[in-house]
């Protein structure tokens, strides 16, 4: 059964969790959130079992994961895409969001690589449902309640003290948005 | 040659590359190179269409065959100088009812999604952009071919990849990969 918004992302969301911050326990609090279908591409699937801490979701990943592989989506646009992102996988996550778009499916892309998401952003219908992972951090407090203000901002600074590449000041004008949110 | 049903497919094929969008596919060219690139992507269209080395990159003997003289449905597409490759009202119909048919196919429907996206993505491409990208992702195919040297040249590469960011169709990384920036 589908829940009402599929997400699809990319690989450096679930290494933030699983390794960068090392909190599976939130990034199950999500997979097991009603408000969303968990999609991943075959080479995404791939990417994430390299982690040494993918056992600790691999069992949710196994039953609640939608794994899209009918098809080599990536091969569809491997053209416009750089080695390094093809090896992450970034062309994958947008063959994908881009089958959602013109599907008209309620979807939201989680893409940390600058470059990838704004080629997705310039190309697809809906850009507005294309964020990062500190984005949706701030959907998942300030419009899905899956997390209270308290837990998100927890988060936010344990990925500001990590190696999860992200700009400090993007995660304070998150925990900040948060704050104000009117959400609790 | 083919066999019958092998081109009745490929037939389809087009049907729905042809069919998906509104505008006319703008070369043989790109007619070639958008199916090379479904044939990698939907393992059923991969069997049925063989790609050989050409001097134009990526070709199939089989495709320019039955886009020209197409057996099965004789109607549904039509070639015209100004236009390019384009449906007719026929082959609009005929597409309409494979996508009433598969309706319920969720491979069906992201087939269609893929071709649409293709469409979109490769029909911007100017031809030189087009066997550029080709070459450079699919080295292999530079073989026999009468202009990669030329399109793989260090200033004309550096001309198209700029030209590609200019119109957002690449990444600033392929971008940087492309010119050694």
């Amino acid at each position: 059964m589908m829940n009402d918004i599929s997400i699809i992302p990319d690989s450096s969301f679930f290494i933030c969790f699983l390794d960068d911050i090392g909190k599976p326990e939130r990034l199950l609090e999500i997979i097991n959130s009603s408000k969303f279908s968990l999609i991943i591409g075959k080479m995404i699937s791939q990417e994430i079992r390299k982690s040494e801490n993918f056992f600790r979701i691999s069992e949710e990943i196994h039953q609640k994961a939608i794994v899209y592989d009918y098809y080599e989506y990536g091969e569809a646009v491997k053209v416009f895409f750089s080695e390094s992102e093809i090896e992450k996988g970034e062309h994958e996550i947008f063959v994908i969001s881009y089958i959602f778009s013109l599907l008209e499916r309620p979807f939201i892309a989680i893409i940390d690589d600058m470059d990838a998401k704004k080629f997705l952003k310039n190309n697809i219908q809906h850009p507005e449902f294309i964020v990062g992972t500190i984005g949706f951090l701030e959907l998942c407090t300030c419009s899905y309640k899956v997390f209270i203000k308290e837990v998100s901002i927890n988060i936010l600074m344990s990925i500001k003290e990590s190696k999860f590449f992200v700009d400090p000041m993007i995660i304070d004008a998150t925990i900040e948005k948060i704050r104000a949110c009117n959400c609790d | 040659m083919v066999d019958s049903t092998t081109m009745q497919n490929i037939e389809k094929y087009l049907i729905i590359l042809l069919g998906i969008d509104d505008h006319s596919i703008p070369s043989l060219t790109h007619l070639q190179k958008e199916m090379f690139v479904l044939s990698k992507t939907i393992p059923k269209i991969g069997e049925s269409i063989k790609f050989q080395k050409h001097y134009l990159g990526p070709y199939s003997d089989d495709l320019n065959d039955i886009v020209k003289e197409p057996v099965f449905f004789p109607n549904a597409f039509k070639f015209d100088v100004n236009r390019g490759y384009r449906i007719t009202d026929e082959g609009k119909e005929i597409l309409k009812k494979m996508i009433d048919f598969n309706k319920d196919n969720p491979k069906f429907i992201q087939l269609l999604s893929i071709a649409k996206m293709t469409r979109k993505l490769y029909d911007r491409l100017s031809r030189d952009e087009l066997l550029l990208l080709i070459y450079l992702t699919y080295n292999e195919f530079t073989e026999f071919s009468s202009v990669s040297d030329n399109l793989l040249s260090s200033m004309k590469k550096r001309e198209l990849a700029r030209r590609l960011l200019d119109k957002g169709v690449i990444t600033e990384s392929r971008f940087k990969e492309i010119t050694g920036e």
